[in-house]
């Protein structure tokens, strides 16, 4: 048998709508599309709304059917698709697994040793009697969770599945399809690129309906970012870009195409920086001041100028940043009031003790008076690469936090017990 | 839609067929109290009623020597078992849509499954009537052939619901449009009017045409011991042929129906 449980060439999608009145529409959800995943590989699917992710996991299920190209999905296969995964409303709880177990060709004593452990894994003891109408969204997502799994599928898909229920039943989900990772292949559709980082081995990238990426998940998310923030292909190559860096100072680097995404009606020209006055420095630790300049150059004048940073991980997970609308010093006015030009930006911060490892600095251009409402202008994604020594010390966690008293003190009764 | 059934994981057997079909017994009248005896009440209430205003209300008279409800009822029991296998096929493909746009299903299955549970009401029925007749030395030997007529009316009910429920996912019309058919169907059919009656007038010549007239007859033929299905075998071969164009045309619409079908439900 194959080493592959997935195979998919050029396949395609289109759905028919019809729009009343016989009016029929056509509408490309996925275009030639090619992947292929090994047996026991973790892949995620990540992409804005639209961009075609649910329909390839009904593909990849088995519901749908691709309308060009080709699909091969080898060995059973069990679906979380959305809400729902084949559970009736009105059936009860004992009802909708015995139903599913059925549909796996599981019937008899094995089935009802097999729903009990279903229901005890899903924690949904008492509302078994229940129709499944009543139960929670979480209830209803960790009965269907625990149905999908129970047997172990040489392929499961699962849609967002993760997004409801508590963070406990999160990790217990977690754990259980780490356990069937040994021999079950999983697709991990997801808006949660954390959980895509932390457990992918390979990430898919969709845009409009079309494969964009497929590979190293740190890469993944910048690509995700870019499209998120416009597209990577579609960066506008203005004026400012071609004009030369100003002279002297910190040596800069143009920014290479690949890492920018924005609208680009301002553009970082070039970036430079120092840790502790070493220019292009690379190492850090508690304590290294970080100076980062930029030339930038603004096409007109903004409603806004915000000036940010981001420090991510070696997964693509933000550890930490700032931007100039929270800075506690320095020209932030300046920012708020700057006109259509060019203009070398200089902003310095000092480094945390966190973990050590690799990081990467992002810098940003913003336009608007609100971080969450702002335009992204410019962003050259994953600029610097720095890493991170603890300098001897040992990281609890992400980062450590001092413990800022400490006192023992000896009880008395202690000694009247003994 | 043969190959769908027979092939790939996961594997259905009869074992499988018959715990679907216990399923959607249940989940007919899941959440009701009663649950699945309404299935039985609801007929009974009717032949109550039906028995009330025309044996005692109009005072009709046994008809060949048999008390008019019994003989109203031994065609009456096929009519609601083909009725039941329409209206349950129509709609079989979106009751269970939550399986089909969720999960790869074998979709034939399904107005099997569906016709299989209407066939066990009717079996009760009919287990219930032969009771009444038996014991009243109403029925005889032509009872052996009512397997034969259960089985010729399950194989049309069987083919009208496939095709029905395909029909009913693209075009959603066709369910109201079946409620208003069936009332027609209903007058159409010799179930409260004696065929021998009608025999020689005009109208006679478009009702002989209903092919349920055949079915309906049989069960007569069978439950009160009147004649043998061979005595009648034009009929029978127009029915056979029927069922057969019925059951080409249904294959033919799966085949186009298959490839959107979760698209469309969904």
């Amino acid at each position: 048998m194959s080493e592959y449980c997935i195979e998919a060439f050029h396949m395609g999608k289109t759905y028919v709508l019809s729009g009343g009145r016989g009016k029929k529409q056509s509408f490309r959800a996925l275009e030639d599309l090619s992947f292929r995943v090994r047996k026991g590989e973790w892949i995620g699917v990540i992409g804005l709304n639209g961009s075609g992710k649910s329909t390839l996991l009904r593909l990849l299920a088995g519901v749908s059917l691709p309308d060009g190209g080709s699909l091969t999905v080898r060995g059973t296969r069990s679906a979380i698709l959305e809400l729902g995964a084949g559970f009736h409303p009105d059936y009860t709880g004992w009802e909708n697994v015995r139903l599913q177990l059925l549909l796996q060709g599981i019937t008899g004593k094995e089935a009802q040793a097999l729903a009990r452990e279903i229901a005890d894994f899903a924690e949904t003891g008492p509302f078994m009697d229940q129709p499944v109408r009543v139960y929670s969204t979480g209830m209803f997502m960790r009965l269907a969770f625990a149905c999908m799994v129970c047997r172990g599928p040489d392929l499961l898909l699962v849609d967002e599945a993760l997004s409801v229920g508590d963070v406990f039943f999160r990790q217990k989900c977690l754990g259980r399809m780490q356990d069937l990772s040994e021999r079950s292949a999983i697709v991990l559709v997801t808006h949660d690129l954390e959980a895509a980082v932390r457990f992918c081995s390979r990430i898919l990238v969709l845009d409009r309906g079309r494969l964009v990426w497929d590979g190293d998940p740190a890469e993944a998310v910048t690509r995700f970012i870019q499209i998120r923030q416009g597209g990577p292909g579609a960066v506008p190559m203005r004026e400012g870009l071609l004009h030369p860096a100003a002279p002297g100072g910190p040596s800069m680097h143009l920014p290479s195409p690949e890492s920018l995404s924005g609208k680009m009606d301002f553009v970082i020209k070039a970036y430079g920086w120092e840790t502790d006055k070493v220019p292009d420095g690379r190492y850090c630790r508690k304590g290294t001041r970080v100076r980062v300049f930029l030339d930038i150059y603004l096409s007109r004048d903004p409603e806004g100028l915000i000036i940010g940073y981001q420090i991510l991980n070696r997964l693509g997970m933000e550890v930490f940043g700032e931007t100039s609308l929270h800075a506690l010093s320095g020209d932030v006015k300046e920012a708020a009031l700057c006109r259509a030009g060019s203009y070398r930006v200089s902003f310095s911060f000092t480094w945390p003790q966190i973990r050590d490892g690799d990081y990467f600095m992002t810098l940003g251009l913003g336009e608007g008076r609100e971080v969450l409402r702002q335009t992204e202008q410019c962003w050259v994604n994953r600029a610097v690469h720095f890493q991170s020594d603890p300098g001897g010390e040992v990281i609890f966690g992400i980062f450590n936090r001092q413990m800022e008293d400490l006192t023992i003190r000896k009880e008395k009764e202690d000694v009247d017990l003994l | 839609m043969l190959h769908e059934l027979f092939s790939g994981p996961p594997a259905m057997g009869g074992r499988q067929i018959l715990l679907l079909t216990r399923n959607d017994i249940r989940a007919r009248y899941a959440g009701a109290r009663l649950g699945a005896l309404w299935s039985m009440a609801l007929p009974l209430l009717t032949i109550l009623v039906l028995w009330y205003v025309y044996e005692r209300g109009l005072g009709n008279p046994p008809v060949e020597n048999v008390p008019y409800i019994l003989w109203f009822t031994s065609a009456y029991l096929p009519w609601i078992f083909f009725s039941d296998l329409l209206t349950g096929g129509c709609r079989c493909l979106m009751d269970y849509s939550f399986l089909i746009t969720r999960i790869p299903f074998k979709v034939p299955l399904l107005p099997l499954v569906r016709a299989l549970s209407a066939l066990f009401f009717h079996l009760l029925f009919l287990a219930l009537l032969t009771g009444i007749l038996l014991s009243r030395g109403l029925s005889g030997k032509y009872l052996l052939q009512l397997p034969l007529y259960v089985l010729l009316l399950f194989l049309l009910g069987l083919g009208l619901a496939l095709v029905l429920g395909l029909g009913t996912v693209c075009i959603r019309d066709l369910e109201a449009l079946l409620q208003g058919l069936l009332q027609l169907l209903f007058w159409a059919s010799p179930v409260l009017w004696n065929p021998d009656a009608m025999e020689g007038k005009e109208i006679w010549k478009v009702l002989s045409l209903n092919p349920l007239s055949f079915i309906l007859e049989g069960y007569r033929d069978a439950l009160l011991g009147r004649r043998w299905i061979w005595e009648r075998r034009e009929a029978a071969l127009a029915y056979l042929v029927l069922t057969g164009i019925v059951w080409v045309l249904g294959a033919c619409l799966y085949r186009k129906v298959r490839p959107r079908l979760a698209d469309r439900l969904h």
